[in-house]
């Protein structure tokens, strides 16, 4: 069955220079589970590799030396990643993961108001742990509906974990540790806060006519004190810090939930390009004009 | 305060290497399908149990996540006006999916039947519905920090830049008939050849990119007749440099110091 998939990614796609072979199993608590390794490689290409288990949950990846992150996943459990280091004198490692069954969790974002935040995107994060590659059933990120109420479809059972949400407007705000213990947590409330700083300016040419239908980009460097470590690992954290605008047709444009730090601003339209930076503080706003050469 | 400064820093791209949380591209993948069809002979939904024969709405399991009821594998049948070859007829598929004719070999449901089938003859049928997302991937690879090689102050080189491209060496995606109480019925695996998303970075973003459509390969679970086909493509929806604690601003070269 899916084994012959195993062997055409052996022979053809991870392994020209095979120097190493990466067996191990799948289970939960002691059940093997039958599901797949998605083997993922860096070598100034991004290569990925699913790789299927046997029934019993058993795997083999050749690859060649240097380093390889698994994946491993199963439908009905939430994923686990290790990152392995395999070259001349590693010998055959051998991986055991051990996924967690798969719980929903639900419930709603508000304002500062009462108001549900239609949109507003709630990010799974597992208490101690950074992960590089998350399936987005797992991770969160979906936008919430009008009226803020959001679902994340598998999230693991019985491992601490926190929810952050994030909205167009605002900064992260995250939930207190939360534990689900069985297949389903509803009622969940997230309160979005706080507001950040604004950043905003004109697009213009050298000769100051305004440059419309522009795309802006701002990333922000945030101050320590703005997010947490967790908030930091999420993928939340990179939507806060990179945003984009288009220009209106005066060249104007505006970001709202900036973070405290310093920003850096750039478009360009072709060869023409334009940046400025600016420190940000909460409450007050930041300008930054671009004038494109 | 200098050298406080600099074990602070120190400590911090410790941590943050530790961590696997040194500089690197972020990326959002997905996996797509289009051209669904369904031809040959299913039996998921069918008489004599607590289905509601014989639409069904699909879900698909696949590198990109697992089954679900989420317009994974959209069909045709969408509150359409339905009759059976043993003259039934009613308004069929109203919950809000686009559901298959998922029984197609009991005498009851069997093609030629126009509004059983919506192609071919009046015995295959065809999705209605365009592009389908199978499910995403964030994903975080190292990535160097991004640098100005000739001098005009803006970063030319390394960042996302390092990335030329995201290579799927397989795919594959295992249809179900989706049952909300129990359970989920297995239709057909379809396998799909290595694809590739070439990509054009800036050392601070990837725009969004994706690869050829390719059709199917071999199936599986059975491995013949073929049941089901479709083309699968995948997407990078973005690519974005991440440096959590700034480390790159922390290196001396000026080169470094590029917007």
């Amino acid at each position: 069955m899916k084994l012959l998939l195993a062997a055409v990614c052996a022979t053809a796609t991870l392994c020209a220079q095979t120097s190493a072979r990466i067996t191990g199993q799948i289970t939960a608590g002691p059940t093997p589970v039958r599901g797949e390794v998605i083997a993922v490689v860096d070598d100034g290409r991004v290569r990925i590799s699913p790789v299927p288990t046997d029934p019993q949950g058993q795997f083999t990846i050749d690859i060649s030396a240097g380093r390889v992150l698994l994946v491993a996943k199963a439908d009905g459990y939430v994923s686990e990643e290790r990152e392995v280091a395999v070259g001349p004198g590693t010998g055959s490692p051998t991986i055991h993961f051990v996924l967690a069954p798969a719980g929903s969790v639900s419930g709603r974002v508000f304002d500062e108001n009462g108001a549900g935040v239609g949109g507003a995107r709630v990010w799974v994060g597992y208490k101690g742990e950074t992960r590089r590659w998350r399936l987005a059933e797992e991770a969160g990120g979906e936008p919430a509906d009008n009226f803020g109420y959001f679902t994340v479809p598998a999230v693991a059972q019985g491992r601490p974990f926190v929810l952050h949400a994030e909205s167009e407007g605002w900064l992260m705000s995250s939930s207190d540790t939360l534990n689900l213990r069985g297949a389903e947590m509803k009622g969940v409330v997230l309160l979005l806060s706080r507001h950040g700083t604004r950043v905003r300016g004109r697009v213009v040419e050298a000769a100051g006519s305004p440059v419309g239908g522009a795309q802006v980009r701002l990333r922000s460097l945030a101050a320590q004190d703005q997010f947490t470590a967790e908030q930091r690992a999420s993928p939340a954290f990179v939507r806060s810090t990179n945003k984009t605008a288009i220009s209106a047709a005066d060249g104007s444009y505006v970001f709202a939930g900036v973070p405290a730090g310093q920003v850096v601003v750039t478009t360009n339209i072709g060869s023409r390009r334009a940046a400025g930076e600016a420190a940000t503080a909460v409450g007050h706003e930041a300008e930054i004009n671009l004038t494109l050469r | 305060m200098k050298w406080r400064h600099r074990i602070g820093i120190a400590l911090a791209v410790a941590w943050a290497a530790a961590e696997g949380q040194a500089q690197t591209c972020a990326f959002s993948i997905g996996g797509l399908n289009r051209q669904r069809t369904v031809m040959g002979p299913v039996h998921s939904e069918c008489p004599g149990s607590i289905h509601s024969a014989p639409f069904g709405n699909w879900g698909a399991s696949s590198p990109f996540g697992s089954k679900r009821n989420g317009n994974q594998f959209d069909g045709w049948c969408h509150n359409n006006w339905v009759c059976d070859n043993y003259g039934n007829c009613k308004t069929d598929c109203k919950d809000g999916w686009y559901e298959w004719n998922s029984c197609t070999d009991v005498p009851q449901y069997q093609p030629p039947n126009c509004s059983l089938y919506n192609s071919a003859n009046c015995g295959q049928q065809n999705s209605t519905r365009d592009v389908d997302v199978l499910g995403t991937y964030y994903g975080e690879v190292a990535a160097t920090c991004p640098y100005d090689s000739n001098g005009d102050g803006y970063c030319d080189t390394g960042g996302c830049r390092d990335f030329q491209g995201i290579w799927l060496g397989s795919s594959y995606m295992t249809l179900y008939e989706l049952d909300p109480i129990c359970c989920d019925d297995l239709v057909q695996s379809v396998y799909f050849p290595a694809t590739w998303i070439p990509l054009n970075c800036t050392p601070r973003q990837c725009p969004a990119a994706g690869s050829q459509w390719v059709g199917a390969s071999f199936y599986d679970s059975p491995p013949s007749p073929p049941k089901v086909n479709a083309q699968f493509a995948m997407v990078s929806n973005y690519g974005v440099f991440v440096d959590r604690y700034n480390i790159c601003g922390t290196y001396t070269d000026p080169k470094y110091r590029c917007r």
